[in-house]
């Protein structure tokens, strides 16, 4: 179940297509939606859960994207949200509780999604690093030069992995200017796998926290301050609104 | 049950309830200068006309009372005294909304947050900005800027605006087309609830962008101050971009503009900006600020092209491609950073010179999908022939975002009712297109009318109950945004004059 409206770079499209459906209709237009979490969610899943990849740095998440949904809430009614046009401000932007929302409040049935052009090309480079300082010291390099990456990850167990992505010159340019920071082996994506733990720290406070995790395996998006992980420290995540609010939310959508 | 009963009186009664109100107002006030300071009160009528609208200037009432707290405790105290009294609150940052979203439109007690403007922090490693609600948009890019930073969201009315003013209308501006409206920069809020309790909603300074929980915060954003008053925000920053290229391509017509939009969007660009202006407000703007642009040019495009220099030129010379390809018969280019920020204040004022081409002007705000903006044009043209009005387009053309101003005479009642009856003609044909009745300046009391239109009762009524979750008593901004909400008694006039 999809509609596909080619000339404005929008798509709607049912809760249960999965991502790589979605965008193998896309991608022979040259389009594409730029979320690019682990493993093959459904639509409906990638917005339950909220789900991000390791280009989430250079184009966002979910809510970014997000122009339109159908819900269906757990007292049975169907409601819409949003529409279909790249800007709306009319009413409350109710599509937004449901992001993340894990399907507490709701079932989703179908969403509008703003799309972006595949870029011309893309690289991705990386480093083995020594220790936590190298990658603190790196980091810093990265966000001082005229960079705009679109990946910058910290990959257990001390790798530094930043992606680009553009048209051919500006990918050529950008891969310049990372190798003189050092950043010259080729690599890859393929550590984007599913990790069950998470956490969320500033984005400053991201190597210590590393280095004091102790995980057996992560990867942390370094501009976004997000780390997904197993085994090690279990550290709190911070809430996204006190409980007794949320508790309303809850009751108010019953 | 009292708002129940408000609502039935018909327009006379308004008057004389209003009358009664102002008496119980006066404990209120003194109440009020008692816990702020007699200066953080103002309640003197004459001084009171200053918020008596928006920009929105064709329903007005004063309120009861406006307060200018200096911090979110004295908006907490200001809160609690309005619930003890059972008046209505009504947040407002610069009183820009062009939507009547601040309108006292029940009296009640403006919180106006203008004292409290402060950049209190520009965390530039973690790229973001803590700013208090009153704070001034373009103060925080100022901030920023020594550290290669700004705040991308950047309405036209950004000199004055304030942030707390965007969160409430989820702002947008020109280059939203490739940054993203106000929703997208806002990581995290305080917010005091219309009981006074204070909550944070979002990311915080110590966490990452992402926290887990229902995003409020993305509720509270777009939701017209209706929630309670946003005290302070964490913004993201964004880095300013190195390098770029700002076009001004000169078309014979709208309709060959509109399709050179269309072609730039389906070639796979993302502009920075891409806004067009038809010939009669190019010509208002250029005898306003003699800005050098061709009279007789039926329409003309910014296209702001942003990012890394390398690349960017080739990508220019596409964008010029694609402009002749579709008509253009010129495109100029800004040489100089003081040559582009020229161009931009034209745009951004262009508002301000329609004052050349009549002496009132009603600014409507519409949406269609991009492929359909050489039909909403035409439109747009039928309905100026249709009601004799002169409507110039000024408008965020990427986006889709139609701006059509629609020309008349306030003191001529045919031009109102007119006027009226032709921007509503342009909204339904949105509708009708598949868009939205306003892509930015938001429902506010003005477009009432439509949510019916554009939603089910289903949705309505979950906006309501998601608004009960904020504002149990719907005491916060009243009488906006819902069909059935109060107005009062010059409007009711208008309205019929309007059918």
């Amino acid at each position: 179940m999809m509609q596909h409206f080619v000339d404005d770079f929008v798509v709607t499209v049912g809760a249960d297509v999965r991502l790589s459906e979605l965008q193998r209709v896309l991608a022979p237009h040259r389009q594409w939606l730029p979320l690019d979490p682990p493993g093959d969610p459904t639509i409906g899943e990638l917005i339950e859960q909220n789900l991000s990849g390791p280009r989430r740095f250079g184009y966002g998440t979910v809510r970014d994207y997000l122009l339109g949904i159908r819900v269906r809430l757990l007292n049975g009614s169907e409601i819409r949200s949003g529409g279909r046009v790249v800007k709306n401000v009319a009413g409350y932007d109710l599509g937004k509780l449901f992001v993340g929302a894990r399907g507490r409040l709701g079932t989703v049935r179908e969403a509008t999604f703003k799309l972006r052009p595949l870029p011309e090309a893309e690289a991705v480079v990386g480093a083995e690093l020594p220790d936590w300082r190298a990658v603190a010291e790196l980091l810093d390099a990265i966000w001082r030069a005229p960079l705009m990456p679109v990946v910058v990850d910290v990959v257990s167990p001390r790798r530094v992995v930043v992606g680009v992505a553009g048209s051919t010159e500006e990918v050529a340019w950008q891969k310049e200017q990372l190798a003189a920071l050092g950043l010259t082996q080729p690599a890859t994506l393929d550590y984007n796998r599913p990790l069950p733990q998470r956490a969320s720290v500033a984005p400053s406070r991201l190597v210590t926290t590393l280095s004091e995790l102790h995980a057996e395996e992560f990867v942390a998006r370094a501009g976004n301050g997000w780390i997904e992980y197993r085994g090690g420290r279990t550290l709190p995540m911070p809430a996204s609104a006190p409980a007794w609010l949320q508790a309303r939310l809850e009751a108010a959508l019953r | 049950m009292l708002v129940g009963y408000r609502a039935t009186l018909d327009s006379l009664k308004c008057d004389i309830y209003a009358a009664a109100v102002r008496t119980l107002a006066n404990a209120l006030v003194e109440e009020l200068r008692a816990a702020l300071g007699a200066d953080a009160v103002i309640a003197e009528p004459h001084q009171l006309v200053v918020y008596e609208c928006d920009a929105y200037t064709l329903e007005r009432h004063l309120p009861d009372a406006v307060v200018l707290p200096r911090s979110t405790d004295e908006v907490v105290t200001a809160v609690r005294i309005a619930a003890r009294h059972q008046r209505a609150i009504i947040p407002r940052g610069a009183g820009t909304s062009l939507s009547g979203a601040v309108l006292a439109v029940d009296g009640g007690v403006v919180i106006g947050t203008a004292r409290m403007n402060r950049v209190l922090e520009v965390d530039a490693r973690n790229r973001r900005a803590l700013v208090e609600a009153g704070c001034v948009n373009a103060d925080i890019s100022a901030a920023a800027r020594p550290y290669g930073l700004h705040f991308a969201p950047d309405p036209s009315s950004q000199g004055a605006c304030t942030v707390g003013g965007n969160v409430a209308m989820n702002s947008g501006g020109p280059h939203t087309l490739k940054y993203g409206v106000t929703t997208n920069h806002v990581l995290g809020l305080e917010l005091v609830l219309p009981d006074g309790e204070v909550v944070w909603l979002g990311a915080t300074r110590e966490s990452g962008d992402d926290v887990e929980g229902y995003d409020l915060r993305g509720v509270v954003v777009g939701s017209e101050g209706m929630f309670g008053v946003v005290t302070r925000v964490l913004v993201k920053l964004v880095p300013v971009p190195p390098a770029w290229r700002t076009m001004l391509a000169i078309f014979p017509g709208v309709d060959e503009a509109s399709r050179a939009v269309s072609a730039i969007i389906a070639a796979g660009i993302v502009p920075a900006a891409l806004e067009m202006m038809d010939q009669l407000i190019t010509q208002a703007v250029e005898e306003a600020y003699r800005f050098g642009f061709p009279s007789d040019a039926g329409a003309v495009l910014i296209i702001e092209l942003d990012g890394l220099e390398a690349g960017l030129e080739r990508q220019a010379e596409r964008v010029r491609t694609l402009c002749r390809e579709h008509g253009a018969r010129e495109v100029r280019h800004a040489r100089t950073e003081g040559e582009r920020a020229e161009l931009w204040k034209c745009r951004k004022r262009a508002f301000g010179a329609i004052g050349r081409l009549s002496p009132s002007f009603l600014t409507q705000d519409g949406v269609v999908p991009r492929s359909a903006l050489p039909e909403i044009m035409r439109h747009i043209r039928a309905v100026s022939e249709k009601y004799g009005l002169r409507i110039p387009n000024v408008f965020h053309a990427g986006d889709g975002n139609i701006h059509p101003l629609v020309l008349f005479d306030e003191r001529d009642p045919d031009q109102v009712r007119r006027a009226v009856a032709a921007g509503n003609e342009i909204l339904e044909h949105c509708l009708a297109l598949g868009g939205s009745v306003t892509g930015e300046h938001g429902i506010g009391v003005e477009k009432i009318d439509f949510m019916e239109r554009q939603f089910r009762t289903a949705d309505l009524e979950a906006m309501r109950a998601v608004r009960r979750v904020f504002d149990p008593v719907g005491r916060c901004n009243p009488h906006k945004m819902f069909p059935g909400s109060k107005r009062c008694a010059d409007f009711q006039v208008r309205k019929q004059a309007a059918a």
